[in-house]
């Protein structure tokens, strides 16, 4: 009996009476409408105050900041968004952006972080603008990869790598987590591509959509880099295809 | 013989005192326990609306509240929800999810309804009804007063509940199904009970009765 009572208790409690409209639709507490792209369907938001949140096994938290901070990386972040088509996005249920400082996922400092599920993908601006545009066309991956994951099998990805290549998982290594360009690629355009099979995706779609000289230089000297950035195309070209 | 004693002054001041506060006391014992007093009676034979057969009388505890019905925005998740009203699917079924401020939740039918409320899955019961398709193609401005229908559990489908928007939310255009809009009666909405720290009200108020106006009037 007593223990009924106290999950009664637990139930009241859990769903603490926080909710605005924004809360209701993403689950993420304390935030604010910075712009709203109707062209794109694209709805900017930014923290009116640090928050804390659990996005399914990861607690996720992110600060707020200063506005013409977030002005210059909102400018930028369209920008980039712009070159998709208007209704790319809706197509691959994208639908928030959150701008805010200080980015943590599970406790760990994170440049961007998709939540396919809340079509949210939230991204930390106190990355450099080099590496800004890439953590954008990232994130945007990791939101089409869930919902299209048909098209980008990672069983025939696996296959593309050296027979004896590992993904390093669950590393601590922060060296693990650089989105530094490889001077010698063998197969992976950044450390962190070699991470997960699905962060070697979004990096390939990354570099694919970011350095585009880069990538058509490196694709002749690289042939796994060269099959990698054909499937992302191919798993692309089906993914922009009617339904 | 007895004399008469006059009051001191100090004594006739206390004595006022005393009044003035037996007095406050009572009023306001009387104004919060009735948290109806100043909320405007809707009294529906006193209104005329144009389209009858889209309006909606809701009775709850601190008077009516008449909705009206956008056929035009969303045919089908109107068409079901009245369907559901004539049925008298509503009545006695608990305002379960209030968010003070912001928005009231009813309509679960399975786990709402009175006397057989069930606190660990009220939120995700279903109705008799299979579940339909969002409509949210339509432009619609969700302000405040505005009726929607509320996402079943898994996210993508409708089924009976249904919110109403204590005040605007611009985000919802495109997220949700637009049902109506309040057009009289709001200020009982806000007086509906909520819990102190939870979105799910413990011991929620009820909808007395739900009804299509044509309904009442015959």
């Amino acid at each position: 009996m007593k223990l009924n009572i106290l999950i009664l208790l637990l139930f009241f409690t859990i769903f603490q009476s926080k909710a605005d409209q924004i809360y209701e639709l993403i689950k993420i507490p304390n935030l604010k409408i910075y712009q709203i792209d109707k062209e794109n369907n694209l709805r900017y938001l930014t923290p009116k105050k640090d928050f804390v949140t659990n996005s399914g096994i990861n607690n996720v938290s992110c600060k707020k900041s200063k506005n013409d901070k977030v002005e210059e990386k909102y400018i930028k972040t369209k920008n980039e968004l712009d070159d998709y088509k208007k209704t790319f996005f809706k197509k691959i249920k994208l639908k928030y952006i959150v701008l805010c400082e200080k980015l943590k996922v599970g406790e760990v400092n994170a440049l961007g972080f998709a939540n396919p599920k809340m079509e949210t993908i939230l991204l930390n601006i106190n990355v450099n603008n080099k590496n800004f545009e890439r953590v954008i066309h990232h994130e945007v991956f990791h939101i089409i990869e869930n919902n299209y994951k048909k098209f980008f099998p990672d069983t025939t990805w696996a296959k593309f790598n050296n027979p004896s290549f590992y993904y390093s998982g669950n590393s601590t290594n922060p060296e693990a987590f650089s989105l530094a360009k490889l001077s010698n690629t063998n197969g992976f355009f950044s450390e962190y591509a070699k991470y997960s099979i699905s962060e070697d995706m979004a990096e390939t779609f990354s570099f694919i959509n970011s350095r585009e000289k880069y990538v058509s230089e490196v694709i002749n000297l690289d042939k796994i880099l060269n099959k990698k950035v054909s499937f992302i195309k191919v798993g692309m070209s089906n993914v922009k295809k009617p339904l | 013989m007895l004399t008469k004693i006059k009051q001191s002054k100090s004594e006739k001041i206390l004595l006022i005192f005393l009044i003035i506060l037996a007095i406050f006391a009572f009023s306001s014992f009387v104004l919060i326990k009735n948290k109806c007093l100043f909320v405007e009676k809707v009294k529906v034979d006193k209104l005329t609306f144009e389209n009858r057969e889209n309006i909606v009388v809701m009775n709850i505890n601190c008077g009516n509240v008449i909705i009206e019905l956008l056929p035009e925005v969303s045919p089908n998740a109107v068409a079901r929800f009245k369907n559901m009203i004539v049925n008298k699917e509503y009545d006695d079924v608990a305002f379960h999810r209030v968010v003070e401020n912001f928005l009231v939740q009813a309509g679960d039918l399975e786990f709402g309804k009175k006397g057989n409320i069930n606190y660990t899955y009220i939120g995700s019961g279903k109705s008799k009804y299979s579940l339909i398709k969002p409509e949210i193609d339509k432009t619609f401005d969700f302000k405040k007063g505005s009726v929607g229908f509320a996402k079943s559990k898994n996210g993508d489908m409708e089924d009976s509940e249904f919110f109403i928007l204590l005040s605007d939310a611009p985000l919802f255009e495109g997220e949700y199904t637009p049902l109506g809009k309040v057009t009289h009666g709001f200020t009982a909405l806000t007086k509906i009970k909520s819990g102190s720290k939870s979105e799910y009200v413990l011991r929620p108020e009820f909808i007395n009765s739900l009804r299509m106006l044509p309904e009442i009037s015959n």
